[in-house]
């Protein structure tokens, strides 16, 4: 795709003021019953040639309507209640079936969010791609090697090999890349990305976002990406639009609009994100002020979290190991191993990691929900609850399944929807026979009205339903909550308010929380000690200021080089890092040295030394603590391209 | 790959040992044994112990299975207490007639319901998928016998185009059968299509929400494409096992309306066979449905690991 091939497209396109984007008064509604519900209003907005328009907004607010009503789609039942969209000088809603198949040929195409479900899954890659390659049609040797150089546009690993494979085969940042090659493939004069980089971890996203500013520059495609993170939306737009219930409530160029926002909805979304650079839970929005038209913001803060005084140990993991494999594979090892941490009463510890880095299958392990290969797994206190836990669930005694529950990360899934929330509470609570327990007390305790107890999951809102999910699991009185990405599924706006009820649980119920997320801005927000997981092992564990300190592990410092934030000089973050994580941990040595830019050959075999920085601030590295302060995103960009 | 098909062979021979095995319990625990069948009410005690003894049903029940399962292994399914023929050659004859009937059936019915349910998914709450779900939803509550005295009496009584019943022996050749094979295939069609219909629209339905066919359809391909290329193989796999139930349970249950038909297949022979308390034969004859079964769904398999590139290519650590 040669810049040429832009112009000459463009000089066939009779693309009038150079807008490739207006919308004018466009509103979309759907019916439900007799009833007309609508999701969009009196949307008006332009984009040029070569533009990036961001579309920010909560769960609701109508920017993924948006994005696809710029490819001429709409969700069955809704339909165009006023006004037009036009892109390239096309009208999309007045096209015919015909002349929209050519339309989505030729001038839009969309990534969508999940790659993943996106691709069809009986199909090969470059099928896939071949279909998207309309002007070569019927020449199966041009348009293979055009895929071909697609995916090595997308930088995706032996491009020749991937075109006979199927999706499946790919890791989800590489069925990303994938996804983006096919919409590149039709050459579109506009390019609409759907949360592009939500699933993915942190680095990956890194590389993604890298990718797509580098291609949108050498291709000249006006771009809309519709997402909730306002770090990325800053990094990459040039223009913005923020949606709140189907309307824009500001609109303007990115870093106006995000460095000063006007509309206390905009002031809010920018209050309430928690960033790496600021330690504490960020104010959670108000609604109703935003709807009296008031500025909340002055008035909150951001509420600073004080670890608990006193160690008095819940839990102790000792020397965790996790084998999935079934017989030996040389030069691979286990998948979790020798993973020690401790967390106390009232504390709130971070266990953080990408995917892959084993998180979850320890969390597991502690609920009993996974076999364990070795070490020990021990619950301390709790009236006479303590002890060593047996392997699984089944082999321990009721006490001992009460001390430790569970909060999941979809709470819209975790919760049975036929039962009303009065259901799942009492089921603990009778279980456990717990003492001075009542449903009415656990919905206080998570601030819902008592008469939330008569309501089906269906009638809750996302937060809501987080908020029963806790109530649920505090309800059996334990002293140790997994909470599992507890907060990555919801809203910035209402974030904040479950990060605030769980410091509160914490400190009042004197609960021991093992908090799994990928998310740092979280982490930095709520955990007063941190372990950093790299493909199932300890790599560093400090409190969570010494983390975000200078002294880091070159994988820590790589995961916050990688946070992309709002107001941050992008164009100084690190680039073309190398994202893929190796599929199996190494049999020797250390687990990041494939990846490390201070690798040297001891750490190939020989498994690194703890460095103590401090009495609490312990990282596994064989490189010395003058090498590990402040390794700077240069060091990082000059070892590690693809 | 390997690994994989001679594990579910492997489960398939053994599905079919257990279920020989739960036949021939089932029928040793039958009132009254083979040796009074044969000789009827009024023979002599001393006759039936003769008789007995030459049917060798003083054995333990293990070694008459063993030496029942040697047999069968070589061929030799032992010979009817009616007739006095060997069970093998008159269930073979009965099961050729039974698999023209069926393989009729199979390739019309199938055929016909794949595509039905195909048009009914796509047009989804419009008047062709109405239409087809409300005949496939009378097909399967209607039962087969009523769908075939129904057939008969428009397609040969008042429209005389077919025979109402067969007319030919058991040993009758295919010629001879042929053109009486339409009317119980069509009434065995009725049945079968409506389970597949249902089943392929549903999964059709459930395709067509999914992420990677609205990409398709955004992509501007063309509507034939997106129908075959990027539904049809995803919406196939469910329906395979369903496909697979349904034709085991034509080979196995034709039995009602062979009956109706006088058609001379396995279903009819089995009701005589009952009828007469052949224990060879009716041995014989539920151990074959029971390899049918099995057969099929593993037929059923074979397909899935050739649609399914998941299964083709599992995603192995790197």
């Amino acid at each position: 795709m040669t810049p040429e091939t832009i112009t000459s497209n463009a000089g066939r396109r009779a693309v009038k003021d150079g807008d490739v984007v207006q919308l004018r008064n466009l509103g979309i509604s759907y019916r439900t019953g007799k009833r007309e519900v609508a999701v969009l209003k009196g949307i008006t907005l332009t984009l040029g040639k070569g533009r990036i328009l961001g579309l920010v907004g909560e769960s609701g607010s109508g920017k993924s309507t948006l994005a696809t009503a710029l490819l001429g789609s709409l969700r069955t039942g809704s339909f165009v209640s006023t006004g037009t969209a036009s892109v390239s000088g096309q009208d999309v809603f007045a096209l015919g079936s015909k002349e929209l198949r050519r339309f989505r040929i030729s001038e839009v195409a969309m990534v969508p969010q999940n790659a993943g479900s996106a691709l069809t899954p009986t199909m090969k890659i470059h099928e896939q791609i071949a279909e998207a390659l309309h002007s070569l049609k019927g020449n199966r040797a041009a348009q293979r090697s055009r895929a071909e150089e697609l995916l090595r546009l997308v930088r995706l690993p032996n491009p020749a090999q991937a075109l006979e494979r199927y999706p499946h085969q790919f890791s989800g940042g590489q069925q990303q890349r994938i996804g983006i090659a096919v919409a590149l493939a039709a050459n579109p004069t506009l390019l609409v990305l759907d949360e592009p980089t939500t699933g993915l971890d942190v680095v990956t996203q890194a590389a993604i976002l890298d990718l797509l500013s580098e291609l949108q520059g050498s291709l000249g495609m006006s771009m809309v990406m519709v997402s909730h993170d306002l770090g990325v939306i800053d990094k990459m737009c040039t223009d913005v639009a923020v949606l709140r219930r189907g309307e824009i409530v500001e609109a303007g160029a990115t870093r106006e609009v995000l460095a000063n926002p006007k509309h206390p909805y905009t002031r809010g979304l920018v209050a309430s994100v928690p960033r790496i650079d600021v330690p504490g839970i960020p104010p959670s929005m108000v609604q109703d002020a935003i709807d009296a038209g008031e500025d909340w913001v002055q008035h909150q803060d951001v509420y600073r979290r004080t670890a608990p005084q006193g160690a008095v140990p819940v839990l102790s993991v000792e020397s965790l190991s996790i084998d999935y494999r079934r017989k030996h594979i040389p030069g691979t090892g286990a998948t979790v191993q020798d993973v020690s941490f401790t967390v106390n009463a009232g504390e709130v510890v971070a266990l953080v990691g990408e995917s892959g880095s084993g998180k979850s299958s320890i969390a597991n392990a502690i609920a009993g929900l996974q076999k364990t290969g070795g070490g020990r797994i021990a619950l301390a206190g709790g009236g006479g609850a303590g002890g060593e836990l047996a392997k699984t669930v089944s082999g321990r005694p009721k006490n001992l399944r009460q001390a430790i529950q569970l909060i999941f990360q979809n709470a819209d899934t975790s919760l049975n929807p036929r039962q009303t929330v009065q259901t799942a509470i009492q089921r603990p609570i009778n279980l456990f026979s717990v003492k001075n327990a009542s449903v009415q007390q656990a919905l206080a305790d998570v601030d819902l009205p008592a008469s939330y107890a008569r309501r089906l999951p269906g009638q809750l809102s996302g937060g809501q339903r987080q908020r029963v999910g806790i109530a649920r699991a505090v309800a059996a009185a334990p002293s140790l909550v997994l909470a599992d990405e507890v907060v990555s599924a919801l809203d910035v706006s209402v974030q904040s308010s479950i990060l605030r009820l769980m410091d509160e649980l914490s400190r009042e119920k004197s609960l021991g929380f093992l908090f799994i997320t990928h998310d740092l801005a979280v982490v930095r927000a709520i955990a007063d000690r941190v372990v950093v997981l790299y493909l199932g092992r300890v790599v560093e564990e400090g409190t969570v200021e010494e983390i975000f300190a200078s002294i880091s592990h070159p994988y820590t410092r790589l995961l916050l080089d990688s946070v992309i934030e709002l107001g941050d000089d992008h164009d100084a973050k690190l680039k073309a890092v190398k994202d893929e994580i190796p599929a199996a941990p190494p049999e020797l040595g250390c687990p990041f040295a494939s990846r490390c830019p201070l690798v040297r050959d001891v750490c190939h075999t020989v498994a690194p030394p703890t460095i103590a920085v401090s009495a609490s601030h312990n990282i596994k590295c064989h490189a010395d603590v003058a090498e590990l302060t402040g390794v700077s995103a240069e060091a990082l960009e000059g070892t590690r391209t693809c | 790959m390997l690994t994989f098909f001679a594990k579910r062979i492997g489960w398939s021979v053994f599905t079919v040992l257990l279920a020989t095995v739960l036949v021939f319990s089932a029928i040793q625990s039958l009132p009254g044994d083979a040796a009074s069948q044969i000789l009827g009410q009024n023979a002599t005690p001393s006759a039936v112990a003769t008789m007995r003894q030459q049917l060798g049903l003083d054995d333990p029940p293990v070694s008459r299975f063993v030496s029942w399962l040697g047999n069968a292994l070589q061929g030799n399914f032992g010979n009817s207490l009616v007739s006095g023929g060997s069970v093998g050659a008159e269930v073979g004859s009965a099961l050729i007639n039974t698999s023209l009937l069926a393989g009729i059936t199979i390739v019309i019915g199938v055929l016909l319901s794949l595509v039905l349910g195909l048009v009914a998914g796509l047009t989804r709450d419009r008047w062709p998928d109405i239409s087809i779900s409300t005949l496939a939803l009378v097909g399967m509550s209607v039962p087969e016998f009523v769908v075939a005295t129904v057939l008969v009496l428009l397609f040969s009584i008042y429209i005389p185009l077919f025979p109402a019943v067969v007319i030919a022996g058991q040993n009758a050749s295919v010629a001879e059968i042929l053109p009486s094979v339409w009317l119980p295939a069509g009434a065995l069609i009725c049945v079968l299509a409506a389970y597949i219909i249902r089943m392929m629209r549903t999964s059709v339905i459930d395709v067509m929400d999914s992420e990677f066919v609205r990409t398709a359809i955004l992509k501007g391909n063309s509507t034939p494409r997106i129908v075959f290329k990027h539904i049809l193989p995803s919406a196939m796999l469910p329906t395979l096992n369903v496909i697979a139930m349904n034709v085991a349970w034509l080979v196995g249950g034709v039995v009602v309306v062979e009956s109706i038909f006088n058609y001379p297949g396995i279903g009819t022979l089995m009701i005589r066979s009952v009828q007469t308390r052949d224990l060879p034969a009716i041995l014989l004859i539920t151990v074959m449905s029971a390899l049918t079964y099995v057969v099929c769904n593993l037929l059923a398999d074979f397909a899935a690991f050739l649609l399914n590139p998941r299964l083709r290519y599992p995603r192995s650590a790197k």
